[in-house]
């Protein structure tokens, strides 16, 4: 079958000339505002106040310039004024087939609605990234996932049902059943989170298995900086398993929206769900192409509350001008999520980033992939961070300070400052089954950097 | 856009108006989803072509019975 041994999903698409989907972009988003404009009470009012009105935006121009941004807040409040969605509903109640939320570490959940097209929308994310890495519908996936309100990978299997492949339901059990079943059914794509996937592998040595004997060809993850943004951690999964490993890029509330580049180097945003901008976090003004800045996402694909300029306060580097390795015009976001705008540390005048310190560490003999970032205030009041990280379980205790200095020192020479670390022992710090939590922010809330007009 | 694509088009869009007249001849609920879901789907198709003319196939089947 001709279609099976073509190199894209979708070439068309992915393939489009940059003037091109700039075109469909602009015609896109004048359909979504004056949706969203008719049909939400929150969008009605955000534009009324800025004094816009769907006829104004004519161009790019007027999108970047006269469109105000939405935040996660403006979303939460809308929800909160009339529960479960309030103003942020754009579709009759009825319309709504999934109902989602987050899980609300950092405040009140906020609540994700879909209508049906929507999930085959933001199902179908996801297959760009299978085809696009070489994973086809004779491919079976397991998911280890315990299948809650996390859209996660919720909308995973709906793009495995998108891409026709078979569905292998971990569910609720524990490591070792899960493991019994994919000894069982052998599945060839493994759909977790980065960490949870590396306990998998811990879980099976200590069970006798090798996690190589599965059978797995990839790993498929999403949720956490995963094996595109942290290079070490690839290296673990792709030998711990014997697989390639990719990641997607993925907001629960905007959609999957950046699948896998087969080259590793990062995730392209999937423009024909999605249009993006790049700003500078503090001032909302665009940044350069190959500048870093947080990710501002317009979905085309989320209907039921919608999302328009929305200020993800995720990092991204973002390239766009020339096509990709891959054969992609789609923006490039090189090594994927860098970090967390609400995250990013200034200390001595350096952004130290999340996934630059995991990186570092991680690539220090000895260290194991589990550890934890404090963000506190040092003696002077000044921003600081505390690495704890478990030892590998072959370094012995009396080692450990000389193996923290040997971090602070790696960390010293490749970002410029120097950080606390504490090496701990293997099995001190906590497992995740979905994203690991490892950023802890202990400054009082005003000293957090802005993170989102 | 090429000359092929272009005809996948035309199919599709002469097929959505076929789906469209079944769906206003179609009582039964089973039947009337089943049309609506396929109407879903062509709709898809031409978003995959960057030539769909709205952005939920339902506002194009408001608007013709209008």
């Amino acid at each position: 079958m001709k279609s099976l041994t073509a190199q894209f999903w979708n070439e068309y698409w992915e393939t489009m000339p940059r003037k091109e989907l700039e075109r469909v972009h602009l015609r896109r988003i004048r359909w979504l505002i004056k949706y969203a404009y008719e049909n939400s009470k929150l969008y009605h009012k955000k534009y009324h106040e800025a004094g816009v009105k769907p006829d104004d935006v004519r161009t790019m121009d007027d999108f970047v310039k006269k469109v105000p941004f939405v935040t996660k807040d403006d979303i939460l409040a809308a929800q909160a004024e009339s529960p479960p969605f309030g103003g942020a509903l754009a579709c009759e109640y009825d319309d709504v087939l999934h109902v989602f939320q987050t899980s609300g570490t950092t405040g009140a959940p906020l609540r994700i609605p879909f209508t049906h097209y929507d999930t085959i929308k933001y199902g179908e994310d996801w297959v760009y990234g299978f085809w696009a890495v070489g994973i086809r519908p004779s491919d079976s996936f397991y998911f280890a996932f315990g299948w809650g309100m996390y859209v996660g990978f919720w909308s995973c299997y709906w793009g495995v049902r998108r891409l026709g492949a078979k569905v292998i339901s971990g569910g609720g059990v524990s490591t070792e059943d899960r493991i019994r079943q994919m000894q069982a059914l052998k599945p060839t794509v493994l759909v977790a989170t980065p960490t949870y996937a590396l306990y998998i592998a811990e879980t099976c040595r200590k069970m006798g298995v090798d996690p190589r004997s599965l059978g797995l060809k990839y790993f498929y993850g999403a949720g956490e900086p995963g094996p595109t943004a942290l290079p070490k951690l690839r290296e673990e999964l792709e030998s711990s398993f014997g697989v390639k490993a990719y990641e997607l890029y993925g907001v629960a509330e905007v959609g999957a929206i950046a699948p896998a580049c087969p080259t590793q180097i990062g995730v392209h945003l999937n423009e024909s769900n999605y249009h993006c901008l790049v700003v500078d976090p503090e001032t909302g003004e665009l940044v350069s192409e190959g500048e870093r800045g947080e990710n501002v996402v317009t979905s085309f694909a989320q209907l039921a509350q919608p999302v328009i300029k929305y200020r993800t306060k995720d990092v991204v580097e973002w390239h766009y001008s020339e096509p990709c390795e891959c054969g992609r015009t789609w923006v490039l976001y090189k090594g994927s999520v860098l970090g967390r705008t609400d995250y990013v540390v200034k200390i001595r005048g350096i952004n130290v980033y999340q996934t630059a310190v995991e990186n570092i560490v991680r690539s220090v003999p000895g260290t194991s992939p589990h550890l934890e970032m404090h963000i506190r205030l040092d003696e002077r009041g000044m921003d600081d961070m505390l690495v704890r990280v478990e030892a590998d379980p072959s370094v012995p205790r009396d080692s450990y300070k000389d193996l923290s200095e040997r971090i602070a020192e790696e960390l010293r020479a490749a970002i410029g400052v120097r950080l606390d670390v504490e090496v701990v022992p293997p099995g001190t710090l906590p497992r995740y089954e979905l994203k690991a939590k490892k950023m802890f922010d202990h400054r009082p809330k005003e000293r957090r950097l802005p993170s989102g007009v | 856009m090429s000359g092929s694509t272009e005809e996948v088009v035309r199919l599709v869009k002469q097929a959505r108006e076929l789906v469209w007249k079944a769906i206003e001849l179609a009582d039964a609920p089973g039947l009337r989803k089943a049309l609506e879901d396929a109407d879903m789907m062509l709709h898809w198709s031409l978003w995959h072509l960057a030539a769909e003319e709205g952005l939920a196939p339902e506002v194009e089947r408001k608007t013709v019975r209008s």
